[in-house]
């Protein structure tokens, strides 16, 4: 196990460790965050144990974008609850990409391929959710500072998570193809976004005790 | 086997070097909007609850004025029409009777003293011009004459100049302030202090009460929320004078209002 995994874990384990401690206070969105890290902590070890017996952790990835695009939208479908059409078409779409995602799994880019386009299909589908929460942001301010809003940390890390992977991932497989191996810089950046990410999502859970979802 | 060719790799480093800039400069962007936006909406929701509390304030004038009005307009008319009729039965009767009709009269003329005492207090109540000093020290004298606490009030400096709507507001508080220990504090003994240094204010009340925890000062024993507090702190906010309350169990309560005449002038209540 690499330092950079061992790292990656920890600060996921650190954002399950806080979201159970504040689980009972928590809104149903940031309930559904913490059950999405204990989905990605899991997926991520059992990915690695499937490195070790299949040589290939891509398996546990097409498993993991369908639950993560359900758990989005929910999370979403939440954090829009005042706004009945958004809500609605969030949970669509989410629908409509997790059964593309399932049948890409299953036609062009199998279980043993990295699944770049469905990693493409989720970060596009955040992407909208994160920019129409900043404009319902801008729309109904709060008097709470931003610093401690947990809905900015949420969106700040996924916007930039899901716009730096959503390049990554979209040349992953024609890198691949060349049979290369897929250059350092690629993966210090995946690093590093995730690390942000995960570490946005345990300041979110932090400051959700503000009161503000 | 396709070939490897350096410019695939140079395309998404410079889509991504650009996205990440693109990216930042939004989130400061945002930042700075949803600043903008937030110091807005908390302006508006200030300048609300300010005419909200106006329009308290009017509300209750009002009706005081309206009670006023129908004491000393109605009632009081009754009680001397009451009297009258007594008076001239009085003079057809003899004996007990008649001295009876007599302490009767005397009963109505002491009711309509009340009344037109009670009618001038309420009128006193609402007011468009006031003197904060002269103000306290009224009510100060009033309490003391019914003796149910000892009330000291001092002022040791001459206050600066304060704008009328500013005095009232501050009268206001202050007629909390005592309510609050006449109804709560089972004091003996109360005092207020004005000290003033330059255009620096300090109004203090104290007493030897009961007191209470820090931690139940948004509530009073029964479990209620003392609005009275809650009302004082944000009548400080409005104006921009600091509120301090400082309060322990069987060691009396002290609150303290502090502020600058110069800033205070300029906040607008109207």
């Amino acid at each position: 196990m690499s330092l950079r995994f061992i790292i990656y874990l920890v600060i996921i384990l650190l954002g399950i460790l806080q979201g159970v401690i504040l689980f009972k206070k928590l809104n149903p969105s940031f309930k559904g965050l913490v059950i999405l890290l204990i989905i990605v902590f899991f997926s991520e070890i059992s990915g690695r144990l499937l490195i070790l017996l299949n040589n290939s952790s891509f398996p546990v990835y097409h498993l993991l974008i369908p639950f993560e695009l359900a758990l989005y939208a929910l999370i979403y479908s939440n954090l829009f609850n005042k706004h009945k059409i958004s809500r609605l078409i969030i949970i669509w779409l989410a629908i409509f990409f997790a059964t593309y995602s399932c049948f890409n799994s299953l036609t062009f880019e199998t279980i043993y391929t990295f699944p770049s386009f469905g990693f493409t299909l989720l970060s596009f589908f955040i992407l909208i959710c994160v920019l129409y929460q900043f404009y319902l942001m801008i729309e109904n301010p709060v008097l709470t500072s931003i610093w401690h809003q947990p809905i900015f940390w949420f969106n700040t890390g996924n916007l930039i998570f899901y716009c730096t992977t959503f390049l990554v991932f979209s040349v992953y497989n024609p890198l691949l193809k060349t049979n290369q191996i897929i250059p350092e810089w690629a993966f210090t950046i995946i690093f590093v976004a995730n690390i942000f990410l995960y570490g946005c999502y345990f300041i979110s859970l932090r400051t959700s005790k503000f009161g503000i979802k | 086997m396709e070939q490897f060719n350096p410019n695939d790799f140079l395309t998404p480093l410079i889509t991504g070097t650009i996205v990440v800039v693109v990216l930042t400069i939004f989130i400061i962007y945002f930042v700075i909007i949803h600043h903008k936006v937030q110091q807005k909406f908390n302006w508006e929701r200030q300048n609300f609850e300010q005419e909200l509390l106006q329009t308290k304030i009017e509300i209750r004038d009002s009706t005081l004025d309206l009670v006023a009005s129908e004491l000393h307009d109605n009632i009081g008319q009754i009680a001397a029409l009451l009297k009258i009729n007594l008076s001239m039965l009085s003079k057809n009767l003899e004996g007990a009777n008649q001295t009876n009709v007599e302490d009767a009269i005397t009963l109505t003329r002491q009711m309509i003293t009340d009344i037109k005492s009670l009618s001038f207090n309420i009128k006193g109540e609402k007011r468009d011009t006031i003197d904060l000093i002269k103000s306290i020290t009224n009510d100060v004298e009033r309490i003391n004459k019914i003796g149910y606490l000892s009330l000291n009030f001092s002022c040791d400096s001459v206050l600066p100049m304060l704008k009328q709507e500013v005095e009232i507001f501050l009268y206001r508080m202050a007629q909390e302030i005592l309510n609050n220990i006449l109804q709560h504090s089972q004091a003996t003994e109360a005092f207020i202090n004005i000290i003033s240094q330059k255009e620096e204010v300090e109004l203090i009340f104290s007493d030897n009460g009961k007191g209470f925890e820090p931690e139940s000062l948004n509530l009073l024993p029964s479990g209620q929320k003392r609005f009275g507090i809650a009302n004082l702190r944000k009548r400080c906010e409005i104006l921009g004078a600091t509120f301090n309350i400082e309060s322990k169990i069987k060691g009396g309560t002290t609150i303290s209002i502090t502020f600058n005449s110069l800033q205070i002038n300029e906040v607008s209540l109207s």
